[in-house]
């Protein structure tokens, strides 16, 4: 699954030098299939689109194709619409760290209104692995 | 639909079964990403919500992913694998439902995670 420029887009991207911390500003894209079930005709952000949409901005970090082995955490903190909202910001902080030989990041995510830091979204708290 | 079927359904959790196609929206390649299993397992609840309050003549309420918490991942099924979901209810309140769920492909777990569910019937 991908969702990168179907179901959200890059606006702006900074991302450190060491490719440890990130901020994207990203918009969404309300005519995505996905919203036709969930709920039709009451657009929300699928939990699962989110955590998908931090992992693809996490990959662009580090330039690989992760995946989320274990999630400490997921919370949602305000129901996310792709209708009323206008763009988003995800922080990402990744921390290399080794799990069982292999080498993974941890990641700490936040998703947020743009401008508007009261209007917080999600967090994520987990694990990411390169994808085999 | 990230469900096939509702195997069983109580109070207490329940059961489903769901194939993995080639036409899944969760893909990767040849295997369903964690968050296809994710979504897999919130909609299994919601499926047994949903079954709940049909049995009871009131109509499906909508449920969504308020938290997870622990989700491990140990390997994502691949196409043509059938998933079996075990819910466990915990805790059901104030339109907040608190279960554990596990997915197994051939009885070797491949997920499982805690997971707080909001439904709004």
């Amino acid at each position: 699954m991908k969702l990168l420029n179907s179901y959200f887009n890059i606006i702006e991207s900074t991302v450190t030098e060491d490719g440890l911390t990130g901020k994207f500003i990203v918009s969404l894209n309300g005519n995505h299939p996905v919203y036709e079930g969930h709920f039709p005709g009451e657009p929300v952000c699928p939990g699962v689109c989110s955590m998908q949409m931090v992992k693809e901005c996490a990959a662009q970090m580090c330039g690989k194709k992760l995946t989320f082995i274990y999630l400490k955490q997921y919370r949602l903190l305000s129901v996310m619409t792709p209708a009323v909202n206008g763009n988003i910001d995800i922080n990402i902080e990744l921390t290399p760290a080794e799990k069982d030989g292999a080498s993974i990041f941890k990641i700490k995510a936040a998703v947020c209104e743009s401008d508007n830091i009261e209007q917080k979204y999600l967090d994520i708290n987990g694990e990411l692995a390169p994808a085999e | 639909m990230m469900v096939d079927k509702l195997c069983s359904a109580s109070d207490e959790g329940a059961t489903t079964l769901l194939s993995v196609r080639d036409d899944n929206m969760f893909l990767d390649g040849e295997k369903m990403c964690e968050a296809g299993i994710i979504e897999h397992m919130a909609q299994s609840a919601s499926a047994m919500e949903g079954y709940k309050y049909k049995s009871q003549g009131k109509e499906a309420p909508v449920g969504f992913i308020g938290e997870v918490k622990k989700f491990t991942l140990n390997f994502m099924p691949k196409i043509g694998d059938t998933i079996s979901t075990e819910i466990r209810v915990v805790s059901e309140a104030m339109g907040i439902t608190l279960i554990n769920a596990q997915s197994s492909v051939d009885g070797e777990v491949a997920a499982t995670c805690q997971m707080k569910i909001f439904i709004r019937g």
